[in-house]
């Protein structure tokens, strides 16, 4: 029943899309003011090139449905209602309800948590009122506040939570960073001074008012579905008993020791003030938040660090764990956590500028540069064995470069984009005698961290076709994400992706290492309306 | 915490009571009620007289101060420029009169003799063999007498006032300190003609200072299908040398102090994945200072800084660069893609007449014909512009400007094998009573890739802009 509605609400949003757009202009009129309306929808298609795998789905594994909608109202030239609204399915979980290997690979018991996005949270995307008086801007409301100047990673973007649950996958991109109810304030006085263009103040506040944490990649086929963590942890039982198999997948975590804070809990209110200044063409700002982490730091529970064979148990006489059993024969762990959203308070700073040199040659661009730094004070971590917490100075900084070059050989009319960035983090406190471990970075085992992206793009054909290769190499994992796309803009309205990922890493149970058997090819295909 | 709520309720009232107590209160013509009155493509109707040159959209208080008697503006501007375009053609194919023509008649009259060599080529029905896959061909139009044109009473008394004040350097480039207002060389000659054409468009080429403007605009694929529609709202303030409203000269101690030429704020609202990236662009009177080049971009929810140099790609859609932006808005400077500017004819031409009411118009449903058309003879400077560094996107530029207005009316561009590459053909409306020129419809086609744009880009004066509309935190009000 459910289902059938959603297909209809579905079929009515596509209907009202397309029969409401005119000849030309995307406006409206609503008590003789503007109203623009838009939205688009987009399904993909995502087939695995890793071949049968327990962590993998053979052939089609992946049919996202994303519907998007969007309002902008202006009643005043000073003030601008904005609304938004997303649903995003997985209809691959139709598609596969009765396929043999998708539920023994325990696939179909993830449904609930990747099937439909049907909190409210996440259908209502924004929501949001903003009134630009004199020299200041209030907006309230469901939003988006982006500090950040880097690429692919995140670092002093700390206000908005993100949905990783579908990792590399070709989502689409209004879908991963999620909107949370905001107050943000901003003053950009009219200095007139000679070396400062502009400078401006903003405050935003967190009431807290709906707490949405991190939605992250988990482990277990039957909770993070195609895109769960293949963490494989060797079984001291099968030394010690012969009980399972030498080595264990872990399988769907249960998170129901997390704390989090109520909402309106003023325990959990955040503050952020971000100072802006305009300096002969450059940008640079300063940064501070107070507030919590978006993702919970994790810990194994304490009495009952996973699900325990209440049997084995009494016959050992110590915690011995109930194992699942995999459908290519291996043993699944099931972990239970408990933790806290911990407090975090982060001094920034970021910076862009031109870089003044121009080869003509080359396409006479001058280069463009990003910096970024984000110094976390305190910051908690969890031991390697996740039993106790550490706390650490955490820096975290990034350099990133936006060049365009002109490569007559391989396109005589477009530039490519060449758009490198370095990453660089340290903890600054890291214990003598313990290894760390974090939930969103995943283990810890050095004090500094380097990581590389670089993302080239053309186009052709007056800009109708776009290849686009991204890559991102993590030195301390020896790990790599290798993403090429090419995109065809037939029309405003139709566009269409043909995408491909490929993920590797030598050491186990880090980031990429554990998706190595993700690698996919995927197919999109995008209707824009409005 | 009740004397907070209450102080910030008392503070946030009265921040409304005098946002809305503004000297000069914000006025907005809808996109659907320009629409209404004229459609981007198929629609005839007369755009000015029927929105009486956009006096339906602004307040008669501002409409008062900004009104110019064309009487007066005429005189005022025949002294700055020293002749009439009546007085001055009419010598070549003396026997093309005023009147109706078809296509039938093309071979009857010496219309190769009086047209440019491109619009000849538009004169054919669409489709034919060899002739690119374009829209804008047309089969008939009328000739009509060739009209007085004029600029309005302020921007002519400066021009006339100022004559003979800008100078150039020894390679024909600009000493932008010596330019004070209006047109710079009125009158065009000896060894820097070409510079002075094309410096006479560099240095006022958005009239009126204060402006908003919308670019609807429409892409045409080989096939005559729509690929393309885009809406974007396009403020501008002109910063240097200000003649036309108040205030006067610069616009402000900033634009004074550090030497800004032009501010812009372009804001887009379709296609849909641009709803929301605003492009902030401050130009700077010195030709070697980079402007400051910024973008909201939507999904990101950030402002980017982007290379002021990054110029030579493509607009989004479009058959243009942003080099050829504006008609031309590449900065002119020796040590970066220098240009030798050589004037190569000095002419009569007969061309797309001015228009007082804009109703011609594009017919989607018949080749995509330019229907609606007057011609008129205009006396024409053919400026060729020879690019210099092998490493830029053209080879060269060639304008067709109007000696009477200074306006360019043609511009074709050339790839580094000397192919014509894209070109830009601008249907000037003269909104009489403000003394100012939209350019109202523009066609912009790409020969290599066969595909062309289609813009309709009324821009009426904003009196109420300032400094705040068009500042960062402008940029961040979208979504």
């Amino acid at each position: 029943m459910r289902r059938l509605i959603l297909s209809a609400v579905l079929l009515l949003v596509l209907l009202a899309g397309v029969s409401v757009q005119p000849a030309l202009a995307k406006q409206f009129t609503l008590l003789g003011k503007p109203l623009n309306l838009f939205g688009f929808a987009s399904q993909s298609a995502s087939i695995s090139l890793k071949g049968d795998n327990y962590h993998v789905e053979e052939g089609l594994q992946q049919a996202l449905l994303t519907v998007f909608a969007e309002a902008d109202y202006r009643p005043r030239h000073d003030t601008t209602l904005y609304i938004s609204g997303i649903m995003t399915m997985d209809l691959i979980y139709d598609l596969k309800h009765d396929d043999r290997t998708w539920n023994e690979k325990l696939f179909s018991h993830s449904r609930s948590r990747m099937y439909l996005d049907d909190r409210s949270w996440q259908f209502l995307k924004e929501a949001h009122v903003t009134w630009t008086p004199w020299t200041f801007l209030f907006r309230v409301g469901k939003q988006i506040v982006s500090w950040g100047e880097m690429d692919f990673f995140r670092i002093m973007d700390q206000i908005n939570p993100i949905d990783d649950r579908r990792g590399f996958s070709d989502v689409e991109f209004e879908t991963t960073i999620i909107p949370i109810w905001l107050v943000r304030a901003e003053w950009w006085p009219e200095l007139n001074l000679g070396w400062l263009g502009e400078a401006g103040l903003q405050f935003v506040f967190n009431p807290n008012a709906q707490f949405i944490a991190n939605q992250r990649l988990e482990t277990g086929n039957d909770f993070g579905g195609i895109w769960s963590a293949a963490a494989e942890i060797a079984n001291p039982l099968y030394d010690m008993l012969g009980v399972g198999t030498p080595t264990m997948y872990v399988g769907a975590p249960d998170l129901n020791n997390i704390i989090e804070p109520d909402n309106w809990d003023d325990d959990a209110f955040e503050y952020a003030l971000r100072l802006s200044l305009m300096i002969k063409g450059s940008i640079l700002t300063l940064n501070g938040f107070y507030g919590l982490e978006n993702s919970p730091q994790l810990l194994f529970k304490e009495d009952t660090p996973f699900v325990m064979d209440p049997l084995l148990t009494a016959i050992a006489g110590e915690p011995v764990p109930a194992l699942g059993t995999a459908s290519d024969g291996t043993s699944i762990l099931y972990p239970i956590y408990s933790g806290y959203h911990p407090r975090q308070k982060t001094l920034g700073v970021t910076w862009t500028g031109d870089l003044p040199i121009v080869i003509s040659a080359l396409g006479g661009v001058n280069p463009l540069i990003r910096v970024e730094a984000r110094y976390q004070f305190d910051k908690v971590f969890a031991d390697a064995d996740q039993t106790r917490y550490i706390e650490s100075d955490y820096l975290k900084t990034g350099l990133g470069v936006d060049w365009k070059v002109k490569i007559p050989a391989l396109n005589q009319r477009a530039y490519f984009s060449v758009m490198p960035q370095f990453f660089y983090s340290r903890i600054l406190d890291y214990p003598d005698d313990v290894l760390l471990n974090d939930v969103d970075e995943s283990f810890l085992p050095d004090k500094d961290y380097y990581t590389v992206t670089l993302v080239l793009a053309t186009s052709y054909f007056n800009g109708k076709l776009i290849p686009q290769v991204a890559f991102a190499y993590l030195f301390n994992n020896e790990a790599t994400l290798l993403l090429p796309s090419i995109t065809y803009l037939m029309s405003n309205s139709w566009h269409y992706t043909i995408e491909a990922v490929f993920l590797g890493g030598d050491d186990p149970n880090v980031p990429a290492w554990l998706f190595r058997k993700n690698d996919y090819i995927s197919f999109k295909v995008k209707y824009n309306w409005g | 915490m009740r004397r907070a709520v209450h102080s910030t309720a008392v503070l946030l009232a009265l921040l409304l009571a005098a946002s809305t107590a503004w000297a000069i209160q914000n006025y907005h013509a809808p996109i659907k009620d320009v629409e209404a009155v004229k459609g981007t493509i198929d629609d005839p109707a007369p755009f000015y007289t029927d929105s009486q040159y956009y006096k339906v959209f602004i307040p008669d208080d501002v409409w008062k101060t900004i009104a110019h008697d064309p009487v007066e503006s005429r005189a005022a501007w025949e002294k700055a420029v020293g002749f009439r375009a009546k007085d001055v053609v009419g010598q070549i194919a003396p026997e093309i009169k005023p009147g109706k023509y078809t296509l039938s008649d093309k071979e009857k009259y010496p219309f190769k003799e009086l047209m440019t060599p491109f619009h000849y080529d538009r004169f054919n029905a669409p489709g034919g063999e060899g002739m690119p896959k374009h829209i804008g061909f047309f089969t008939e139009f009328e000739v009509i007498e060739t009209q007085q044109l004029w600029h309005g009473l302020p921007v002519g008394k400066a021009t006339h006032e100022n004559m003979g004040k800008t100078q150039l350097d020894e390679q024909g480039y600009i000493k932008h300190e010596t330019f004070v207002a209006g047109y710079p060389f009125p009158r065009p000659s000896g060894d820097d003609m070409g510079w002075q054409i094309i410096y006479n468009w560099q240095k006022t080429p958005s009239e009126p200072e204060n402006a908003a403007n919308y670019d609807l605009t429409i892409g045409v694929n080989s096939r005559g299908g729509i690929d393309h529609r885009g809406t974007a709202h396009f403020f501008w303030v002109t910063l240097e040398g200000r003649v036309m409203y108040p205030p006067y000269g610069w616009f402000d101690d900033r634009s004074k102090k550090q030497g800004e030429s032009l501010v812009i704020i372009y804001t887009i609202f379709s296609p849909r994945d641009l709803f929301g990236n605003v492009y902030h662009q401050v130009r700077f009177a010195d030709p070697r200072k980079d402007s400051n080049f910024l973008a909201y971009v939507n999904f990101l929810r950030r402002i980017r800084k982007l290379s002021s140099t990054d110029r030579q790609d493509q607009a989004v859609g479009q058959d243009i660069c942003f080099d050829d932006a504006s008609m031309f808005a590449q900065t002119l400077r020796p040590d970066r893609y220098p240009y030798e500017a050589t004037v190569v004819e000095e002419r009569e031409f007969l061309v797309p007449a001015y228009t007082f009411d804009v109703s011609d118009y594009l017919d989607s449903k018949d080749g995509w014909k330019w229907k609606g058309l007057k011609f008129e003879r205009r006396p024409m400077w053919v400026l060729e512009m020879k690019q210099l560094d092998k490493n830029y996107i053209y080879s060269k530029r060639v304008f067709y400007f109007d000696k009477e207005t200074l306006l360019p009316q043609l511009h074709l561009m050339y790839d580094q094998k000397g192919r014509l590459y894209r070109m830009n053909d601008v249907q000037w409306g003269m909104v009489e009573p403000l003394g100012y020129y939209n350019s109202i419809h523009v066609n912009n086609c790409d020969f290599i890739d066969d595909h062309c744009t289609w813009t309709f880009a009324p821009s009426y004066p904003a009196l109420w802009l300032e400094r705040k509309d068009l500042s960062l935190r402008s940029m961040m009000r979208q979504k």
